[in-house]
Formats: structure tokens, sequence, C-alpha cells
């Protein structure tokens, strides 16, 4: 499993295969190199009293070395860095293009910030430890080889007193690794739970001053931030004690090397510079066990990372949509009906929203549909856009089945106002032109004017080009509404859907907008789905749903006539 | 700065204790060196094993020494740190609660959470670091360099020579690697921004078959903050190489110019060996330096930044001592209000004067913008007039104890907030005096009785803070119950009936008139049909009270009213 998933990254790194090799080979001779120094550091002091120019020439090769070290190590950390942050670009990329192809059923069910955590997060994470991965791993390696073997020639003795203490250190650094990631995903637990406290405190400021409940939540507030200190203490220190037991470590095996060093040295045994070479090697011994120990943190952090990120990238994707061949007539003038014939609906299973739901609303027509809140008017939106597929029956746009229309050729001929007031990070006009992409300025600008944005509009900052920001609040949600409006009567379509398109307008602009809205209407087929049933009475038809299922279907003055669920509606409304 | 100092009061003896033990660890380290050179030139040269033995035992006793002292220094970084930073957390927490809202407001909840969270973890990390390294980083390169001026002080003129070149360049790297993450830190915040608009308008951009067009965007943005990132690991990525080149060029020289003095007989093999070691220790400490300067550097910051909070002035005006009762039902007078909100030009209320006796039920009206709500923000009390008087009961607002006035006034938001938790507990919202009847009466006045029993789990059906399972408005009905659970006597609704539909809401408004002790009600909705039930309704413009009488009188008396009801629909019938 984890193999395959490194083996899936390396796709990433596909590309530059070579660079991985490079890469590979720069670590073993920024590695070889840098070993190498203290030994002929140590033949140099063994060389003072050398005659001739002995000692110039080994310090000529020491200095070769640090320039090959040197330079492999610049070149090698350039290159690790090219090779991840490419890598995880494009593995990014691919998390949010996933975005556009999953089924709305999934994107419902993963919470907005979990997927934006990963797309960002994760990936970084990933980068973290790739990237330590590639600096560490290989050098680290060849650098404890490379040392003991330097060590075994120079004196086996003094070597093996090193071997001996070899696994003290990697159990050392394990321990101390294993117990500061225990607590510090304990500490990273409690943060979430602070930092979740935090922001809804934050979030609901108003509610906690207007009920004043602001002593409860300080006092809440302080339990956790405690709980937090005791965690945080722990793990800060746990993870910082890993350092200066190293140097313990460390410090005890250059101990036992000064020591056997010294009584060999003072029988003849060994020469001063051979034992200054030892020591150099002892004192950065532990170095490439903490690195090794740090790239095993971080890597498995970062494989967490990926089997999720892969996991997701395997999720079923919408199925290919048809090719959008046949639908080439010019989609503005085309009167298209829509019929909705037998549907049902569940985003449960077991659970149905709509239950065999049909009617027909004729080309041109205005078509309202009226019930109690839940009970299935925004679905039907959704199935009629293909963001969700019935669970049996068959929607006809144009007399044609819309599976067997591409989503989107289906989505050109709809333009479409929601409830929810969403815009595009982006100017204003980039808004307007968002379902026009090749609008002209002063035609966006009419459709602005049509729906009474041009006013407001033009008191901002920038005019047209202020820059829409959806953390800002500098316009208000019923302006926010309007330039909905505006981006789906700019798109210019031949249905339009209203689904509670003027529930945050004020009644004056409302009745503009409906004029407006009317003008749009005319000659094109219409959705409309109200509140306010002063909205509604004009429409040809009404179809009232009530629990999922169609109760009544008229126009206004036919159902007003039946004195079925709608005149009781109406009249609850008029009284 | 200085005023977070303070926050270092209840952790003094760990924050002293701490770097001092740090000195004593580098101490012990210092030393190292100079046992091995009389070891080198007392034992092996002059071949004495008794010398070794016994100096070994100090080699490890130090090492022994300096560990713990290093243990009880991290120890009390880490119980200081989290200490200093839990407590300036705290105190921030308790000063969001002192502001004024709209002081609150300006800030804006997003730099507050980033002050709560990011800003306070930097600043615990920096000083943390600060604490273990303010000692000890400086004290070894500085006493390495004095080290090797008392083997030999030629000698010592390269470290310091090493020291000043590598400092120049480290200060150099540092200071280009800076604005690099900088732009990195941009750039991912960029990248997060247009990742979240993309998520959250998933159903428009399909809507409108903008999906690839989406997607490039994301791609250009993730494009350059992929390019900010290579830029600024590559600016670091030249550190570690050039420091390791110009130390080990150094100790090449030492070599060099030691081989000389050692021939001359002036200095020692193993003096030179210790010489060496000093010069190794160096490298390590001064990356350790560069690396403190950046982490506290950050940490200053993001300390000032929470000063800036913290340093905010908290009510001006002296609290007179009033006695507010908390009554089943109570008066309101504005008295010439205005209000400007803060960063506007223009007044929002201008000369606002009216009168509501206790017991009358109120409708606010008029387009967006044109006021309502902040006659409702000032008439609870979370704003304050610019000038004039708000009056409950005779009482300036401002003079009412905090706790007074939220218990005598409610007030529901047309967008209501949710606490993560049941349903019942965001009725009560932590106020745990509440008695479970109190609950469910609150809960059938809002009519969130129907919400309730749909649900199998009942009151303790869970919610997210999001509010997901629940629609715009049951949230609403929610809301209200939240309001009317502790029995305000002057009960505000600010739009917050918008998203029921017409048969709630008239059952909504019905079980409102039956509540105990008559309490005065303040409806504010756009829909006539909400207000008509009202004892008088106030239709407000541009800040500006243009009428306020009773449905039927403003009918024959204002021709704007008449206009609003037309539009709706409702016939002056």
């Amino acid at each position: 499993m984890k193999m395959k998933n490194i083996r899936r990254f390396l796709t990433y790194m596909g590309k530059s295969r070579a660079y991985l090799i490079i890469s590979f080979i720069l670590g073993l001779s920024f590695a070889a190199a840098s070993m190498a120094i203290p030994y002929f550091a140590g033949r140099a002091i063994d060389s003072f009293t050398a005659p001739g120019d002995l000692l110039v020439r080994i310090l000529l090769i020491i200095v070769g070395l640090i320039i090959i070290a040197g330079i492999s190590q610049r070149m090698l950390l350039r290159c690790n860095n090219q090779l991840t942050y490419n890598a995880v670009n494009e593995l990014r990329n691919d998390c949010y293009k996933k975005i556009s192809r999953l089924p709305m059923s999934y994107l419902d069910k993963v919470s907005a910030g979990s997927l934006q955590s990963m797309i960002i997060s994760d990936t970084e994470t990933i980068a973290d430890g790739i990237l330590l991965f590639l600096n560490q791993f290989v050098s680290g390696l060849v650098s404890i080889l490379f040392t003991l073997g330097v060590m075994l020639y120079l004196n086996w003795k003094i070597a093996l007193i090193v071997l001996i203490f070899t696994p003290v250190s990697f159990v050392v650094s394990y321990l101390i690794a294993g117990g500061a990631f225990k607590s510090f995903r304990k500490q990273s637990e409690i943060r979430s739970e602070l930092t979740s406290f935090m922001s809804e405190m934050t979030n609901n400021y108003r509610e906690c001053r207007m009920l004043g409940v602001t002593e409860e939540k300080t006092r809440d507030f302080g339990m956790l931030n405690d709980n937090y200190r005791k965690t945080a203490t722990k793990a800060t220190f746990l993870s910082s004690i890993s350092n200066p037991s190293t140097r313990f470590v460390n410090a005890l095996i250059y101990a036992g090397i000064v020591f056997v060093g010294a009584l060999t040295g003072a029988a003849g045994g060994i020469t001063i510079g051979a034992l200054s070479s030892l020591l150099a090697y002892a004192s950065q011994f532990m170095k490439p066990f903490n690195d090794l120990s740090a790239v095993y943190t971080e890597m498995s952090d970062s494989m967490a990372c990926m089997s999720k990120v892969f996991e997701y990238l395997d999720e079923k994707e919408l199925d290919e949509d048809l090719l959008a061949v046949e639908h080439t007539e010019d989609k503005s003038n085309a009167k298209i009906e829509i019929e909705f014939r037998d549907v049902t609906f569940s985003y449960v299973p077991g659970k149905p929203v709509l239950k065999n739901v049909s009617f027909k609303v004729g080309a041109g027509q205005s078509f309202a549909i009226v019930g109690p809140t839940g009970c299935g008017k925004t679905t039907l939106i959704n199935l009629l856009m293909r963001f969700y597929e019935p669970d049996s029956g068959e929607i006809l746009v144009g007399g044609k089945s819309i599976k067997d229309i591409p989503r989107t050729s289906l989505r050109d001929y709809i333009g479409f106002v929601s409830q929810d007031t969403w815009l595009h990070n982006g100017t204003v006009i980039d808004n307007i032109r968002f379902g026009a992409k090749d609008l002209s300025t002063e035609e966006a600008r009419q459709a602005a004017v049509k729906t009474g944005s041009d006013s407001f509009i033009r008191k901002l900052p920038d005019r047209y080009d202020e820059y829409i920001d959806n953390n800002r609040s500098e316009i208000s949600e019923g302006q926010r509404q309007l330039l909905t409006i505006t981006r789906a009567m700019a798109a210019n379509p031949s249905i339009m859907i209203l689904d509670e398109a003027t529930s945050s307008v004020d009644i004056m602009t409302e009745v503009r907008i409906q004029k407006a809205i009317n003008e749009l209407l005319n000659g094109r087929t219409g959705i409309i789905i109200a509140h306010r049933l002063s909205t509604i009475i004009g429409c040809d038809m009404i179809v009232v749903l009530d629990k999922g299922e169609v109760k009544e279907l008229g126009s206004h003055s036919e159902l007003i006539g039946n004195n079925g669920f709608y005149s009781k509606l109406y009249a609850s409304y008029t009284t | 700065m200085k005023s977070l100092i303070g926050y270092f009061r209840n952790y003094r003896l760990q924050s002293i204790l701490s770097p001092v033990f740090k000195l004593l660890e580098a101490c012990f380290e210092l030393a190292v060196p100079l046992i091995v050179a009389g070891i080198i030139d007392k034992g092996i040269t002059g071949s004495d094993t008794e010398y070794i033995k016994s100096h070994i035992w100090l080699l490890v006793l130090f090492a022994v020494v300096g560990f713990a002292s290093a243990i009880c220094a991290q120890y009390f970084a880490a119980y200081s740190a989290s200490g200093v930073s839990s407590d300036i957390r705290r105190a921030l927490f308790d000063k969001l609660f002192r502001l004024k809202v709209s002081q609150y407001e300006k800030i804006g909840s997003s730099q507050l959470i980033t002050s709560l969270t990011s800003d306070v973890n930097q600043i615990s990390s920096g000083i943390n670091l600060f604490l273990r390294l303010l000692l000890r980083s400086p004290f070894i390169v500085a006493g390495a360099c004095i080290m090797a001026f008392t083997i030999d002080w030629r000698l010592a003129l390269i470290f310091v020579l090493t020291v000043a070149v590598l400092s120049v360049f480290v200060a150099f790297n540092m200071r280009s690697a800076i604005p690099a993450y900088h732009k990195t830190r941009q750039g991912l915040d960029d990248l997060v921004d247009s990742c979240e608009n993309g998520i959250s308008g998933i159903k428009v951009i399909r809507g409108f078959n903008r999906s690839s067009d989406d997607m490039e965007s994301f791609k250009a943005k993730s494009g350059l903050l992929c390019k900010a990132q290579k830029t600024a690991s590559d600016i670091s990525a030249w550190l570690n190489p050039v420091t390791y080149m110009l130390i080990n060029l150094a100790i090449c020289l030492l070599i060099y110019r030691g081989s000389i003095h050692v021939n001359a007989g002036t200095l020692t093999q193993g003096e030179t060996v210790a010489l060496y070691n000093y010069m190794s220790q160096i490298l390590v400490e001064l990356i350790k330096l560069a690396n403190l300067i950046v982490t506290v550097s950050r940490a200053v910051a993001c300390a000032s930044r929470v000063e800036k909070i913290l340093a905010i002035p908290e009510d001006g005006k002296e609290q007179k001592k009033v006695e507010f009762a908390a009554g089943s039902s109570h008066s309101v007078e504005f008295r010439n209000v205005h209000f400007t909100y803060s960063g506007n030009s223009e007044e929002s209320l201008t000369d606002i004067s009216f009168k509501i006796e206790p017991g009358e039920k109120i409708g606010i009206t008029g387009r967006t913008g044109s006021g309502k709500s902040t006659i409702a923000s000032l008439l609870t009390g979370m704003y304050c007039p610019d000038s004039g008087e708000v009056l409950i009961d005779g009482i300036d607002i401002e003079d009412i104890p905090d706790k007074d006035k939220t218990s005598g006034i409610g007030m529901a938001l047309q967008k209501t907030r949710m606490f993560s938790g049941t349903i019942k507990d965001n009725i009560t919202a932590g106020r745990t005096e509440l008695s479970s009847d109190a609950i469910d009466r609150a809960a059938y006045l809002s009519c969130s009785d129907e919400i309730i029993s749909g649900k199998t789990e009942g009151l303790d059906y869970k919610v997210s803070a999001e509010g997901s399972g629940l629609s715009g408005g049951q949230k609403q009905r929610i809301g209200i119950a939240r309001t009317l659970v502790s029995k305000p006597g002057l009960i505000v609704l600010d739009d917050s009936t918008s998203a029921l539909d017409s048969g709630t809401e008239k059952r909504l408004l019905d079980r409102l008139d039956s509540l105990e002790g008559d309490p005065t009600i303040v409806l504010i909705s756009q829909k006539i049909r909400t207000l008509k039930s009202c004892d008088r309704i106030m239709l407000v413009d541009d800040g500006r009270i243009v009428a306020f009488a009773g449905h039927d009188e403003l009918l024959e008396s204002s021709e704007e009213y008449r206009s609003l009801c037309l539009l709706q629909g409702e016939d002056a019938s």
C-alpha cells in the first residue's frame, strides 16, 4: 500500500526522473566529500613535522573536498526544491481539478473546510516530507556508513566502541521522537478543539454579547486554555530534549574515544592526527541519526497525507459527458419546454425527497413552484440542472431526456439565481460576465442597468472594476443578490431559474427587479420559487408541492377555485 | 512589546533559570576541547596514563552535568513559553468581551482568530527559542573565540575574521530570505482564498459552465505559490553550503598556520586540535542563532499585533451606579440620536427621537440600508449613539450594567449563528440556570417545537457550528427560542422571520402575542404582513423616521406607506 503510493507519487516526478538520479548522485558526493575532510585534517595534523610540502598537498586535497562538498550540497538542495515543489504543484492542481469531476452527492458529504485543508495543507505536508527525505536520506545513510568505515580503518578498537553505541543512539532518538510525536498529536487535538471554540466565539460574537453569556464562555475557554497549556508544555519539552540527549550520547562516545584513543596513543598505537579525526567523526556521529529519525517522522506524516490524497483522487467521478456536438442551435432564440415524468429522488437512500413528481412547463411559460419549507422545491432545480440524477423517472428538456444532453450544453440553456449569494473572487465586471465571457463592457453595464445594480456599482470606489471579496462585507447581502441576478441576466439563457432570488433585497428593489425579470422571462421558459406569493400570482402555471409530492397544478385563479392547499396557503398569507 | 513583558510575571523564576542553566551547559561544553588538549599533550605526548584516567572522569562528569542542566533549561523554557502564551491568549479572549461591539467589528473576526491562534503560537515558540538560545549561542560563539585567544592570540584572529565574515553572510542571506518567505505566505493566502471561493461556489461555477476557467485561475495561483516557494527555498539553500565551506576553509588555514607555530615550538599539537574543535562548535551555533533571529523577529511582529488589540481603550465612559430592574416589560426612548458607522462618511441615523411604552408591539420597516437594523443595534446597546440618548425605563442604556442589560433585553437576528452542540445547547447557549420547562416553552413560542419533534433525537439533535442539517428558517426559529427563553422584558426581532414560510410566520407571531408579562416587542421586517398587527409601525428611510403610527392611520396619512402596501399586494382594505 505504502509502496504503491510512493510509486504513484513518483509519477508526479516522472517528467524530471533525470533530476531524481542527479539528486541521488549529488547526495552521494556531498556525503562522501564532507565525510572525508576530518580524515585528511587528521593527516594534516600528523604531517606538521613531516619534511617537504606534504602538509600543503594534504591541505590542497582538503580545499578540493570542501569545494566539491559545498557545490554538491548547493546543487542538491536546489535540485530537490525543483523536484519537490513542481511535483506537489501538479498534485495540488489534480486535487483541485478533481472537485469539478465529483458528483454533488460526494461534495455534500465532505465539509468544505476539510476539502480545502486537504488540497492545501496536506499537499504541503507531503512536500515537507519529500523534501526532507531527498535532502537527508541518501547523505545521512552514506555518512553513517562512511564514518564507520573510516573509523574501522583508523583504529578498529575505537570503531568498536562506536559500533556498540550505535544501537543506543538509535534507541534514544527513536524513543524521544516517539514520545514527542504522541504528545504532539495530543497537543494538536486539543489545539483544534481550542481553535474551533475560539472561532465559534468570534463568529457568534454578537449572540454571546446579546445573550449575556460572556462569563460562561470565558469560563469554558479558561478550562480549554489551561488544558492546552499543560499539553503544550509537555509536547514542547519532549520535543526539545532530543537535542540535549543527542549531545549527551555524543559526549559519552567522545569520552570513550578520548579514553581508549589516548591510552593507545600513549602506547604509540595511534597518532594524534588520527585521534583528532576520530574525535571529529565522533562529535558529529549522532547528526545523521537525528536527521534520519526526523526524516522518518516527517515521512510518516507525509505518507498519511499521501494515502488520504490518493484515496480522494480515486473517488468515483461523474460519467464522461457526452460530446456537445448535436446542440449547436442558437440557444437564446429557442423556446424550450421542460417536463418532469414520474421523478423520484432521495439524498439519503430510503428517505425520498421527491415522490413521483410529474409536470410540464410549456415553452415560454412562466412556472412557479410553491410549498412549505423543505418540500423539495430546490431539489427540483438540482435535478433539472443535473447536479443530481433522479432515482427513477425522467426529466425532458426540449423533448429530450437530459441524460442524453451533455451537462455543459444543458447548463448553457439555463441561467439561475439562487438564495446563496456566492460571488466569484474578482471584479464586479468579472462577476457580471461570469455566465457570458464574451460580453462587452457596455453590454455588461446594460445588464446592470436593467437589474438596477448600476446605481450602487457606480457608487463603489472602483465602480465596475471594484474587487469583490467574499470575506468583506462592504457590499450588502441585498447588493450581492442584485449582482447574482445581473449575472444570470447577462448570460441571456433560454431557461431562467429563480430560486428565492429576491429574498434579501428590499421590496422597492424587488419590484424593480421583478419588472426586469418579467421582461427577461418574456418569451423564455422560467421557473420561479418564492416565498412571497405576490411574485407568483402572475405566473402561467403553479405547482404546489408538499412533502415531495405534487398536490395541485394550475394557474392562480384555477387553484383558488379548487379551494385546496394553495387557496389555504393564499388565505393564510392574506389575512 | 513592553506591555507583553508583564505576562512573564507568573513565570519569572523559570524564565531566569532556563537561560542560566543553558549557560551552564555551554560552559561545560566549552571546557571539553581544553581538557582533550591537556590529555593529548600531557597524556599522549608525555605518556602519562594516570593523567588520562583522572581527566576522562572529568569528561564524563561534564557530560552528565551538562545534560542535566540542559534538561532543566528545556523544561523551564517550555514551561514559561506555554505559560506566558496561554496567559496572553486568555487576556486576549477576556479583552474581546470587554470591547464595544463596534470596536470588535472594526477589528473583524478573522483578524481576531489569527491573533488568538497563530499569533499567540508564534509568540510561544519565539519565547521558547529565545530562552533556550539567548545565552547559549552567543556565549558559545564568543566563548570559542575567547578560548582561542587563551591558546594563541595570533590564531585567534582567524576566529574573529571567520565569525565576522560568517555573520555578514548570514545577515545578508536572511535579509533576502525574509521577504521571499513573506511572498510565499502571501501566495499561500491567495491560494487558500481561491480554493475557498471555488469550493463554496461549486454549484454556480458548474451551473455557468465555468469549471475549467476556475481551474485555470487556481492553477495560475498555485503556480505562483510554487514559484515563490522555489525562490525562497533557493535563497535558504545558500546558507548551509556557504557557511560549511567558510568554516572548513578557516580550519585549513588554522592547520596551516598552526603547523608553523608547532614547528616553532610556540603551540602544541593538542592545542591545534582544540582550536579545530572550537571552530566546529562555532558553525553549529551560528546557524542556530540565525534561526533564532528569524523566529524571534516573527514573534515580535505577532506580539505587536496582539499588543495593539490589548491596548484598545475600553469603555471610556464611567459607569454610574444605577438601579435597573430587569422586569417583564420595558419602555424605550430615543432622544435626538445620531449614529455614523466608523469608516462611513454619511450618517446612518439622523436625529431619531421616539418613545415606546411598556408592553407595546412596534414594527419597523423600510428599505435595505434605511437604518432599521441600526436602530435595533442601538436599542439593545450593541452600539452607542454618537450623540443623543437611548433610554430604557428612563435610564441611559450605557449606564445599565451588562448583566442586567442582557437579561432585560433580548434580540434575534436575521442570520442566526449556531453553536456546536445540541439544539438544547443552542437554546440555552450555556446559561445553566434555565429550567427545562422554560426551554420547552421557548421552543413552543418560537415554533421550534415542530423542528424538534421532527428529529428522532429531539432536543438532543446535534448541530454543527455551520448549522448543517437545519434550514435557514429553522435556524431563525431556534434563534428566536434562544432569545425568548430568558423571558426578557424587551424583545427585538431583527428580520428574524424572513426565511419562514407565511404559514409558520403567522403561527409564530400569534404565539408571540401570548407571551406572559406582556413584554415590549419590536419587530423589524420589510414585509407589511409581518407588521400589520403591531400597535404602531415606524417607517424609516435614509436614517430618518418618515412616519410612526398604527397601520390604518398610516394608510390614511402616509403616501410612502400606502405605496409600500400596494407593492406588496396589501390592499388598503
